[in-house]
């Protein structure tokens, strides 16, 4: 969390240096939504389409857009996640095996602005780091993200915003892969761009 | 928005080159073990297991790259009064041991997992998250190179459930070896 406000305070800085050169909009929003491993202990002999898919859980988080400079929004982001436990059958005994607890934070760079007026499309690409925990299990590393947003703003300095990325961790020369869905609710702190 | 089109290509181009990184994945490898039994500290029986004979590792051998998780299943059950520690160890060449001491003195030897507490007259199937904490860093790492083949190791190895100490008496029925590994596809 520490490094998630280092983050925020540095995205800050650049917006105040930045604000300089034009108008500078920071925003601050919550999260929440689906998050599903993909392609995670799986068994390649009985393999359909759907095995790609784990089982479905929670993410939650908060973010602070910082829109800066023109092409791009910076966007901090800190996130939680929580995976359901899988239960698989083997040698005839049912075993229970516990599912993730992951904490991320990091950086988004967004193309556009997810707070701006009127219904938009922004598509964005992040770097941060990501721990996921579980009983014997921790991998603490890179984590990259992608995907798309929708935005639209439904009354001045708020937006509501509909993402679906998908994120991995990368783990030596391999990597957990998760496809997420979520919905944000972002509010404008500055009257600048982004407060629309 | 056609001006971001070369970022999106740019981000797009690195994404593909990251290679396995992306299309990887964890595949879950389950082994069944024969019942076996450890009498005492000299009457212990091995079980040797030939990774190639299971379907899904042979598909994936090659594009191994790590263990992500590991798990001894089964059920545990201890013929005698006391209480039992059970260990689990490995030579990574195959074996024939009946005695725990001339076993451990194996130069290929390693402790692999344990111990697990079972009470006295008592039948315990262990838990697969409690299981996937007793794996020992040296027991991971050589059943990783057993797993990877080439000059590692061939796939075939033997694994003896012992008593941590003193005599016991214990069998294991319903039992597995379980291994998520890492794949690049």
């Amino acid at each position: 969390m520490k490094r998630f406000l280092a983050l925020a305070l540095l995205a800050s800085a650049m917006a105040s240096g930045a604000a300089q050169a034009g108008p500078v909009g920071v925003s601050i929003g919550v999260f929440g939504g689906l998050s599903v491993p993909v392609l995670q202990d799986v068994s390649t002999s009985s393999f359909s389409p759907s095995d790609a898919f784990g089982p479905t859980g929670s993410q939650i988080g908060v973010r602070v857009p910082v829109h800066a400079i023109p092409v791009f929004t910076l966007e901090p982001y800190y996130a939680k996640s929580n995976y359901k436990d899988r239960t698989d059958t083997i040698g005839g005994i049912s075993y229970t095996r516990a599912g993730f607890d992951g904490k991320s934070y990091g950086l988004n760079a967004i193309l556009g602005s997810p707070d701006g007026s009127g219904f938009h499309f922004f598509p964005y690409f992040g770097l941060g780091k990501t721990k996921l925990t579980r009983t014997g299990e921790e991998i603490n590393k890179t984590g990259y993200n992608f995907g798309l947003g929708i935005g639209m703003s439904p009354a001045q300095k708020i937006s509501v915003q509909v993402r679906g990325e998908f994120a991995m961790v990368a783990t030596g020369d391999t990597s957990r892969k998760f496809t997420n869905a979520t919905v944000g609710l972002t509010y404008s702190l500055t009257s600048g761009k982004g407060a629309k | 928005m056609r001006r971001y089109a070369w970022v999106i290509a740019a981000l797009g181009l690195g994404l593909m080159s990251a290679g396995c990184i992306l299309t990887s994945g964890q595949v879950q490898i389950d082994f069944d073990l024969p019942n076996f039994s450890a009498t005492s500290p000299t009457g212990i029986v091995g079980t040797t297991i030939d990774l190639n004979t299971e379907k899904e590792y042979k598909d994936n051998k090659d594009k191994l790259k790590d263990l992500s998780d590991l798990a001894v299943l089964g059920k545990f059950t201890n013929n005698s009064a006391t209480p039992v520690d059970v260990e689990v160890w490995m030579t990574t060449t195959t074996s024939t041991y009946t005695d725990a001491t001339l076993m451990k003195a194996d130069p290929t030897a390693v402790k692999l997992w344990g111990p697990f507490q079972v009470a006295g007259s008592a039948t315990k199937t262990i838990d697969w998250n409690a299981s996937a904490q007793l794996f020992t860093v040296a027991g991971k790492a050589a059943l990783l190179n057993e797993a990877k083949g080439g000059s590692l190791g061939d796939g075939k190895f033997t694994l003896y459930a012992v008593g941590a100490a003193g005599t016991y008496n214990f069998s294991v029925a319903n039992g597995a070896l379980v291994l998520v590994i890492d794949v690049g596809i």
